[in-house]
């Protein structure tokens, strides 16, 4: 699967060696040997490695040509950023981070994660079966993991089955920290022309201009209820169609759960939709444990207001007896993060640089 | 803690921890394409002909007698080791376009890259290849070169006309607004070729908005990215937002309505009407819901009428109908007096493109892009140096060492024994050029003086200093740390004066001279 390659033009640097991964070449540094590749997709490549220091299995993606595209450029360095920070068993860990051979002029970021073996949307679409326990489990951890960064300030804002990684032990983690805001902070619109829809909280799609940690709610409710029936719940083919499935499952809205929208014409619109009481989830999800049907009608408010918070939830009657304040202390300091949205390739390159600095203090003083 | 303890004992595994889980193991099985060690991808889609793209480029598979009688079909080769890539020009949503020259006719070309493998992607890419392969060069369409695949980035190229000016998005942002004659006869250029779309090929584009409305420094306008296909709009990428999407989108797409030519009109009408007034009529920083409903609800933009000739508020408003069915057709608004007004006036569009567009920097880049052409040719494989010939006409002269040789032929001789000289003896190592210092001037109405020197190295490869236009594979000066004092081995100055041919994108050198010291 990995095959160890001489180096373009025929320059060895110190430190590193060459791999073709599905005829992708990976510039690594020696202490890694790629075992397999493991996925491709819009981010890059990702191969499974052990790191022979330590004999722990890694995963290493390549985010091949990283300036090509400024928005890709900023999702990168927004993950470094915040994922430097993060220390919870239910968010991924970024161990390390390459050193490229060239400041000014690397094109390629090598990313080193823990190891997992897949992710929720897979095991979703597959045919494994999945328990209530499997149930309930994997939305504890989402939860849990989910307490932690908001104890943080951290709005993740792309949760989806495809961002939760697990291993066969039924361990999960957060991962793809592209989207992420630090709540409060009063950003510039982000243009999102690329974000998964069918997990987005309705203030989200109505645009709201003040949204805060229950649009990460929603999106577990979403990711929660497609566990339940291994189907997505709201598949909206765009934005108007999406808030119209949306109603038709949890029923019209009464005039006071609508006082969030501030867009008059959003507002009419909701109104506009054909009145019906929708559907209740047990019809949805007839096997499911009530006390899960209880929890998921809770997540799945359309007024943010009203929906249950992760706290709330974690301390729901379908979690009792696995939350445990003692064990889940919150993140040590709210972390910031400084970026602007209409920085230049070069700015993008030296804060990534910094970042890569705190994974290799060494490489401080060689200033290469 | 007791009871998260027992609920992981009561888990049981999700798959062989060994053997890992299945689908993340090996590609996602696909029953559209199918990928083999040799690098060649196979593309197929229920409605469309079977595509071979591998490195040599695309070959369109011609099992069925149908095709073999198709007399205007029209495949091209180009793979990417013909290709001599440089920067970016911009990027999108869902690609990349960059700056080429393919190396067999010197053609400088926009090359289109998109990841292959994002499932959605591929049949966007599967329609734009079928559009542009049989859409003949056409007025008001940009041409179709060929493609290939790159197996180390995992994405497929398209190579495209290369439109020297910009987007009519381009010109909005530095003018702000485009003045009503210069208007007219572009947007009569555009509906001929949007015509063309849909009355010959019965093509929707589905993405019509000022981004993709080029022109070149001929003045010549030009629809491009027929991106968006149908098979598109019912796959998951749909799932994303495309806000510049949604933005061009008539109404009847926004209700899921089925749609046809009208929708481009519609997208077309607000295209002239934001070229026009500098203006997008709706409020589009509220989101796509308001965006979408606004278009839904509100009545039609309509241009201010003492501000815009009554010609050119009555084709935005035919074009901004809510109603499909009485939108005019492509071919009907050819005869609308907003285009025919104009028709007598010889509308200098060239002129006008060139008063946009900074010459001195498409200048510049002309010039960096040629010079690292050539180097890369003298200094790379003999293979490669034999399309030098190419680049002469019978007129060109080439002077060096008190001697000028005249016509490609005899060019190419002199030159080629230069060349043999300064490889020497043992080709690993040889003498190459670094290109230290290039100044460029205008020559004539549409030609470039280049004029370069620099020293002689020993190494493999041509280098050029400075941080202007960079080429794939060529490293960066900087990084290699060479003190060319010290390894001098002599100094060259050439002169270059380039002009373009008939074809777009295409230059001869018309008079080279050198100049080598020891």
């Amino acid at each position: 699967m990995a095959t160890l390659v001489e180096p373009p033009n025929r320059i060895k640097p110190k430190g590193k060696h060459y791999y073709t991964i599905w005829q992708t070449l990976f510039e690594i540094d020696t202490k890694y040997v790629p075992i397999k590749p493991i996925g491709r997709g819009a981010y890059g490549v990702v191969c499974s490695s052990i790191n022979r220091e330590t004999n722990e299995k890694v995963a290493i993606k390549k985010i091949g040509n990283i300036f090509e595209n400024s928005i890709d450029a900023l999702r990168t360095l927004r993950e470094l950023k915040l994922l430097r920070h993060i220390r919870h068993e239910n968010v991924i860990a970024l161990k390390d981070v390459m050193m490229p051979i060239h400041r000014t002029s690397f094109k390629d970021v090598y990313l080193v994660y823990e190891l997992m073996d897949t992710d929720l949307h897979q095991i979703i679409k597959s045919s494994q079966p999945l328990s209530n326990d499997h149930c309930k489990y994997f939305l504890f951890q989402l939860l849990r993991g989910l307490k932690y960064l908001h104890s943080a300030n951290i709005l993740h804002r792309d949760l989806k089955p495809g961002n939760l990684l697990v291993n066969a032990n039924c361990d999960l983690k957060i991962c793809d920290f592209g989207l992420a805001r630090t709540n409060g902070v009063d950003g510039q619109f982000m243009t999102e022309y690329v974000v998964t829809r069918w997990y987005r909280a309705p203030e989200l799609l109505l645009c709201c201009d003040n949204y805060g940690t229950s649009i990460d709610v929603w999106s577990v409710g979403c990711i929660f209820a497609e566990i339940l029936g291994r189907k997505p719940i709201f598949p909206g083919t765009e934005c108007l169609n999406q808030l119209k499935l949306i109603i038709s499952v949890l029923g019209s809205q009464h005039e006071s759960h609508l006082e969030f929208i501030d867009n008059a014409k959003a507002r009419r619109f909701i109104k506009s939709l054909p009145c019906t009481r929708g559907r209740h989830f047990s019809q949805l999800y007839p096997q499911a444990d009530p006390l899960a049907i209880d929890l998921l009608q809770k997540m799945l408010l359309f007024d943010p207001t009203k929906r249950i918070t992760v706290l709330e939830a974690l301390q729901h009657p379908y979690m009792a007896g696995l939350y445990d304040p003692r064990c889940n202390p919150p993140a040590q300091v709210p972390i910031s993060l400084d970026i602007d949205e209409h920085w230049g390739e070069p700015m993008i390159r030296e804060m990534m640089w910094n970042e890569m600095l705190h994974y290799h203090p060494e490489a401080a003083s060689t200033n290469a | 803690m007791s009871g998260l303890e027992e609920l992981r004992k009561k888990l049981a595994p999700l798959f062989d921890a060994e053997k890992g889980f299945s689908s993340s193991s090996t590609l996602d099985p696909c029953d559209s394409y199918t990928f083999s060690d040799g690098g060649t991808v196979n593309l197929l889609s229920r409605s469309y002909g079977v595509y071979n793209i591998n490195e040599l480029g695309l070959q369109k598979c011609t099992s069925r007698s149908v095709d073999e009688t198709d007399h205007s079909e029209k495949t091209y080769r180009c793979g990417s080791h013909e290709m001599r890539i440089f920067g970016a020009i911009g990027s999108g949503a869902s690609s990349v376009v960059q700056r080429a020259i393919h190396i067999p006719t010197h053609r400088i070309l926009a090359l289109k890259k998109i990841n292959i493998f994002e499932k959605e992607k591929r049949q966007q890419l599967l329609t734009e290849i079928r559009t542009l392969c049989e859409a003949p060069c056409y007025e008001g369409l940009v041409e179709f070169h060929g493609a290939f695949y790159t197996p180390d980035s995992g994405q497929i190229s398209i190579a495209l006309e290369y439109m020297d000016g910009g987007s009519l998005a381009d010109i909005l942002r530095m003018h702000r607004r485009i003045p009503e004659p210069i208007l007219s006869s572009m947007f009569q250029k555009l509906l001929h070729g949007l015509s063309y779309l849909h009355g010959v090929r019965h093509l929707v584009h589905r993405d019509i908005k000022p981004a993709n409305l080029l022109v070149n420094l001929k003045g010549e306008p030009k629809i491009t990215d027929f991106g968006i296909s149908a098979g598109l709009e019912n796959s998951v990428a749909m799932c994303a937002t495309f806000v510049g999407t949604v933005t061009y989108m008539s109404p009847e797409r926004i209700r899921n309505e089925s749609y046809s030519y009208p929708a481009d009109i519609w997208s077309l009408g607000l295209a002239l009407f934001e070229c026009g007034t500098g203006e997008f009529p709706y409020t589009a920083n509220e989101g796509p819901v308001n965006l979408m409903l606004q278009i839904l609800d509100d009545p039609s933009p309509s241009p201010l009428k003492n501000k815009f000739s009554p010609e050119f508020c009555s084709f935005v408003d035919a074009c901004l109908q809510k109603d499909p069915d009485t939108r005019p057709t492509a071919e009907q608004l050819l005869s609308h007096p907003f285009i025919t007004k104009h028709d007598d006036a010889k509308v200098d569009l060239a002129g006008f493109v060139r008063s946009v567009f900074d010459p001195t920097q498409r200048l510049k880049d002309l010039a960096d892009m040629l010079t690292i052409h050539y180097y890369l040719l003298f200094d790379g494989p003999d293979d490669l140096w034999q399309h030098t010939k190419n680049l002469y006409s019978e007129s060109s002269i080439f002077s060096f060492s008190g001697k000028q040789h005249c016509g490609p032929s005899n060019i190419f001789t002199s030159l080629s024994s230069i060349r043999t000289t300064l490889v020497g003896d043992w080709p690993p190592e040889k003498l190459v050029h670094v290109v230290e210092r290039l100044q460029c001037r205008a020559h004539g109405e549409d030609g470039v003086a280049i004029r370069v020197s620099g020293s002689f190295i020993i190494g493999n490869q041509f280098l050029i200093c400075g941080d202007g236009i960079q080429v794939e594979g060529l490293p960066n000066f900087k990084d290699l740390g060479i003190d060319i004092p010290s390894k001098r081995m002599g100094i060259f100055h050439e002169q270059f004066i380039v002009e373009p041919k008939s074809l777009i994108g295409c230059y001869t050198i018309v008079k080279q001279e050198l100049y080598i010291n020891q």
